[in-house]
């Protein structure tokens, strides 16, 4: 039964037109991940009014394959200029860029390539053996289960989110408070609307993500839009290739790296950034070739490209199963799905299986595409780098305004991708984190709904979310991650206290 | 010389802009949401979950003052410094702002498709390119979108097709 479901899936991804889309995502992934500055958040959150008029198979498809050739396309400029094209590919900079100036920027190129592939494919495996026995697992949710898994997901995310813990729930908060606006699901009853037509409507998703994660990078990129002039690039194209020997000598570090990037990748509000230095940190402590680490080491660039490539499925399992971004274009992706109707959880598992397949069998083919198209343009890839900000920032600048107006034919939507970029380059500066706010505008109805049925359930008994065990377990685990949270920022300030006085 | 908000003053005022915006939200959530009384909610309704959300947010508001206000006390400063735009790039910047606003209030009159490429194109001269390289850049642009949206995606925007 379930070859036959993945036979079927198979077909369905495998048509002319999704295999073009496939290629062709994957292809602008790498390049979006490739320019400095520019992320595979901003590539996805650019690419999804383009999903709109696009079946929901085929869009998840275009979001999936800039998504994982966004990351790997980081570790291009990372190896090359030793600018991370994404934070993923940080610590793919410390040696990558040590093997260009060595003259072996190819080789450190297809090792970065074929790292990223097998972690990419090892999260697939990952996806498709966890995600269905998880989504089984929550068959059991009823309102205060999924009422309680909202709040853990708000607050493990919140939580997570780098800085001031009191800054990231406010943050949270202004997401919430952006959920709220427009008509109330159970009373139809107006909120915060101020009396104008379009606020009653409530605000959408797609411009307040385009505004946020794209039209704010505009303004950051205005910051040193000049600032890459000049920069000479390695030419890469006669340079030394990878061996199969050298890669299969990092069979040990790939299976660590797969098999670390996957755990943190599946545990929402990690991401892969946190994984690339994990596995890079394990790599200096255990590999044979730990005293060449950061001096320019094919070990090194092998575990930071593996683990954060293995991020990306992986994430996917909570999203999927739980509705839980386990990353910031994971919640990108989450905005998809509902544009498209479905609603992450175990009724995409029992009622939309031809649509949850192909989705994971598209994590497969993104990666062998990636693998290809990788080998084949390595040399226009490496190019790509080159394009000054100057130009590609008015082409981004007038996508997100364009897809923000395509949508719905709104301008009051374009007003709000506006305003939504003004608060992501401001916000940050004053250092609220933007992500919070995502997730709370993304988990803000799930957990209202939730809530108020939850105690419409038990007639106004609050008990209702203690006395049910899987309710109870979700509460705990975020009372537990937001006291660790908490005691981490406590730390965190005495040890910055310490330093000043000594300074 | 002008004095400078150092780190700790910096995050009172954003404390106080905190409350201040929480009480006005949670003001208004308790008073101006008219609920729908026929529906019962066993202690909840459409008020509830906001007016929760925004008192939170004036304590989290206050815990930012007071956190920020003992560091200020014990002499603690925190020094990071952010970047930020550039005085020389602001011109390029306030043409793109500038660009966008106006786009938005001629789309209608002269067309989508038509107004984004002239969008692109002040954009373009603006940010220091060659005038030739951004009318290709534009044109290739213009007619990727036209593709894209109109003839694959079929997106209904009024008026393009017929202007373009």
């Amino acid at each position: 039964m379930a070859w036959e479901i993945i036979w079927n899936s198979l077909l369905s991804v495998c048509t002319p037109v999704n295999l073009f889309i496939l290629t062709a995502s994957t292809i602008i992934g790498i390049t979006i991940g490739a320019m400095p500055g520019l992320t595979a958040t901003m590539g996805v959150a650019l690419a999804l009014p383009l999903t709109f008029a696009m079946d929901p198979v085929s869009s998840l498809i275009l979001l999936i394959g800039i998504y994982c050739g966004g990351i790997y396309g980081g570790s291009i400029t990372a190896i090359l200029m030793k600018t991370p094209g994404t934070p993923a590919a940080a610590a793919t900079a410390i040696d990558g860029f040590e093997l260009a100036k060595q003259g072996k920027a190819r080789k450190a190129l297809e090792m970065a390539l074929w790292a990223s592939v097998f972690g990419g494919i090892a999260s697939f495996f990952a996806l498709i053996l966890i995600a269905p026995q998880l989504a089984k697992f929550a068959l059991k949710f009823g309102p205060p289960e999924l009422a309680c898994l909202a709040l853990f997901g708000l607050t493990i995310i919140i939580s997570m989110s780098s800085g001031s813990l009191i800054k990231g729930l406010i943050a949270g908060c202004i997401g919430l408070g952006m959920s709220f606006i427009g008509i109330d699901k159970i009373e139809s009853c107006v909120r915060f609307g101020f009396g104008n037509a379009d606020l009653m409507n409530g605000l959408r998703l797609v411009p307040c993500m385009i505004g946020m994660f794209a039209m704010s990078q505009v303004f950051t990129q205005f910051e040193d839009i000049f600032a890459n002039e000049g920069k000479i690039v390695p030419k890469i194209v006669a340079g030394e290739r990878l061996a199969f020997r050298e890669f299969f000598a990092e069979l040990g570090n790939l299976i660590r790296g797969s098999v670390i990037g996957i755990l943190v990748g599946a545990m929402p509000g990690t991401g892969s950034t946190i994984a690339s230095f994990l596995n890079y940190n394990e790599a200096k402590r255990t590999s044979k070739d730990r005293e060449n680490i950061g001096k320019g080491s094919l070990s090194g660039v092998c575990a930071s490209e593996v683990a954060n490539n293995a991020v990306t499925g992986a994430a996917f399992i909570p999203l999927l199963t739980l509705g839980i971004p386990g990353d910031v274009t994971t919640a990108v992706i989450l905005g998809a799905l509902m544009m498209q109707g479905l609603i992450p959880g175990t009724a995409l598992f029992t009622e939309h299986q031809e649509f949850v397949y192909p989705t994971m069998l598209a994590f497969l083919l993104a990666n062998i595409a990636m693998g290809i198209c990788g080998t084949a343009l390595i040399g226009i890839f490496s190019r790509i780098v080159e394009i000054p900000g100057k130009c590609l920032t008015p082409v981004i600048a007038a996508l997100c305004v364009i897809g923000s107006y395509a949508i719905n034919n709104s301008f009051f939507d374009v007003t709000v991708m506006i305003v939504c970029a003004f608060a992501g380059y401001l916000l940050p500066k004053a250092g609220f984190p933007t992500v919070p706010i995502l997730i709370g505008f993304i988990l803000g109805p799930v957990f209202e709904t939730n809530f108020r049925n939850a105690l419409i359930m038990s007639k106004g008994s609050y008990l209702i979310f203690v006395t049910r065990p899987i309710a109870l377990f979700f509460l705990a685990v975020a009372g537990i991650f937001l006291g660790m949270a908490m005691v981490k920022t406590y730390k965190a300030s005495k040890t910055m206290q310490e330093r000043e006085v000594m300074e | 010389m002008k004095k400078q908000w150092n780190g700790n003053q910096k995050n009172m005022a954003c404390g106080a802009a905190t409350c201040l915006t929480a009480a006005m939200l949670f003001y208004y959530s308790r008073t101006r949401i008219k609920v729908n009384r026929f529906i019962t909610g066993f202690g909840t309704d459409a008020r509830t979950v906001p007016a929760a959300v925004y008192a939170f947010m004036f304590f989290l508001g206050i815990c930012l003052i007071l956190t920020a206000a003992g560091r200020e006390r014990r002499g603690f400063e925190n020094t990071k410094e952010y970047k930020w735009i550039p005085k020389e790039n602001l011109k390029s910047m306030g043409i793109v702002i500038f660009s966008i606003v106006v786009y938005a209030l001629l789309v209608r009159e002269v067309g989508f498709f038509v107004m984004s490429a002239i969008l692109m194109m002040f954009l373009f001269c603006y940010t220091k390119v060659n005038v030739r390289m951004a009318a290709a850049i534009t044109v290739f642009v213009e007619i990727a979108l036209y593709l894209i949206f109109v003839v694959v995606l079929k997106v209904p925007i009024t008026m393009d097709v017929l202007l373009i």
